[in-house]
């Protein structure tokens, strides 16, 4: 079964449950009162969804981790790499262009275009 | 590098990690990403490979690539570079066609996702032998840095229940919304619809057993933005089991992924098939 029909199929049930108390449609002669409150339920039920979906994305947007930690870590080993690529680069081939370590190939492409 | 091989806790497993890196533009990131992924793979002594699926950038991604080939061996390093840029899913199976690993590990080359979560990513598919590990950023420890409030309000998991509750009150009120607003809150709309049982639908940090990735890319049809929640809402359609583990999401080009009008209705297009299909 597809989302679609489960859906459809839920919806479909509650309303029916919903018609049935509020039309009294199986003549079941329930009290006023029962389709009174019946009637405005969907309705409810959609402002309390509302408001629960409200706190809870206040609640979560408030607690949202901003990984500043991982931001300052990264930053660091960023720098590790550059260092040790240089020096792996330098050891192991005379690199970009036969003058530039890898690092730096990023600076040469930018001078190239800057001559355009 | 490749001198020390021998007596790693776990290079007796047999499993070998193929890990597809998907570039465009991304000459100044690669070199380090690459970096990292030979860190941490050493440290945890994991066997593995990466595929650099280069979509023919401008910058000179693949020549950086090459070289970074020659610093850490051909055996590592695999090129697979294709002419121009072209969809997601082809270049998952363009990198997987050439990948000896029984696991694929996708994630992007921006920095945003880390490597140190591999091992994590490895030991819970190995807990549950879990057939797809998903990374989360709206679990645990999970998180992003570089969103501001709005930023954060607008990408969080549940501010997107906010859009499903406009989403009803539009029927009565219909008040504008700014188009962020509807796009981020139709990735939690696609939560409350689909229950994919996975609580980040978009992110592109996962590992896949190789079968798995592969049937999965073949039946998946969207582009761009819909594709990874395609892959999330397909695996569970077909009773693939979902590991999640926590990761920290580093935004450091702030402003990515911007979302126009067409990625919208694109969105919306796609969220609607996989509801009416899976």
């Amino acid at each position: 079964m597809t989302k679609l029909l489960q859906w459809l199929f839920g919806v479909s049930l509650l309303g029916a449950l919903w018609a049935l108390v509020t039309f009294d449609l199986l003549d079941l002669s329930l009290p006023q009162t029962y389709r009174e409150v019946a009637w405005p339920m969907p309705f409810y039920l959609l402002i309390s969804f509302g408001c629960y979906s409200l706190a809870t994305v206040g609640y979560r947007v408030a607690t949202f981790n901003d990984c500043e930690e991982a931001a300052k870590e990264l930053q660091e080993q960023i720098k590790e790499a550059k260092e040790d690529l240089r020096r792996k680069d330098t050891a192991e081939f005379s690199s970009c262009a036969g003058r530039r370590s890898l690092v730096e190939c990023s600076a040469t492409f930018e001078e190239i275009c800057s001559l355009f | 590098m490749a001198s020390r091989k021998t007596s790693r806790p776990n290079r007796d497993s047999g499993d070998k990690y193929s890990v597809l890196l998907p570039t465009y533009n991304e000459r100044e990131n690669l070199p380090l990403i690459v970096w990292l992924l030979v860190k941490y793979f050493g440290e945890s002594g994991f066997n593995y490979e990466i595929i650099v699926i280069d979509d023919g950038s401008p910058d000179g991604t693949l020549e950086v690539a090459e070289q970074l080939q020659k610093v850490y061996g051909e055996d590592k390093i695999l090129l697979r570079p294709r002419a121009k840029k072209l969809g997601l899913g082809t270049a998952y199976i363009h990198g997987m066609k050439h990948a000896s690993g029984n696991f694929i590990i996708i994630m992007d080359a921006d920095l945003s996702h880390h490597p140190k979560f591999i091992p994590e990513f490895i030991q819970k598919q190995k807990e549950g032998d879990y057939d797809l590990v998903s990374g989360t950023r709206y679990r645990g420890n999970g998180g992003v840095y570089g969103w501001d409030l709005r930023r954060k309000l607008i990408r969080s998991l549940l501010a997107e229940v906010l859009y499903f509750f406009i989403f009803f009150l539009l029927f009565f009120f219909s008040p504008p919304l700014p188009p962020l607003v509807h796009s981020r809150g139709a990735n939690f709309l696609a939560q409350v619809l689909l229950r994919p049982g996975a609580s980040d639908l978009t992110g592109s940090f996962r590992l896949y057993k190789k079968k798995v990735l592969e049937s999965l890319v073949e039946q998946c049809v969207s582009k761009g933005y819909v594709f990874q929640m395609e892959m999330i809402v397909r695996a569970r359609q077909l009773n693939y089991t979902i590991g999640e583990v926590p990761i920290s999401f580093v935004d450091r080009v702030y402003g990515e992924s911007k979302l126009g009008g067409n990625e919208i209705v694109s969105y919306a297009k796609g969220l609607l098939m996989l509801f009416a299909t899976t």
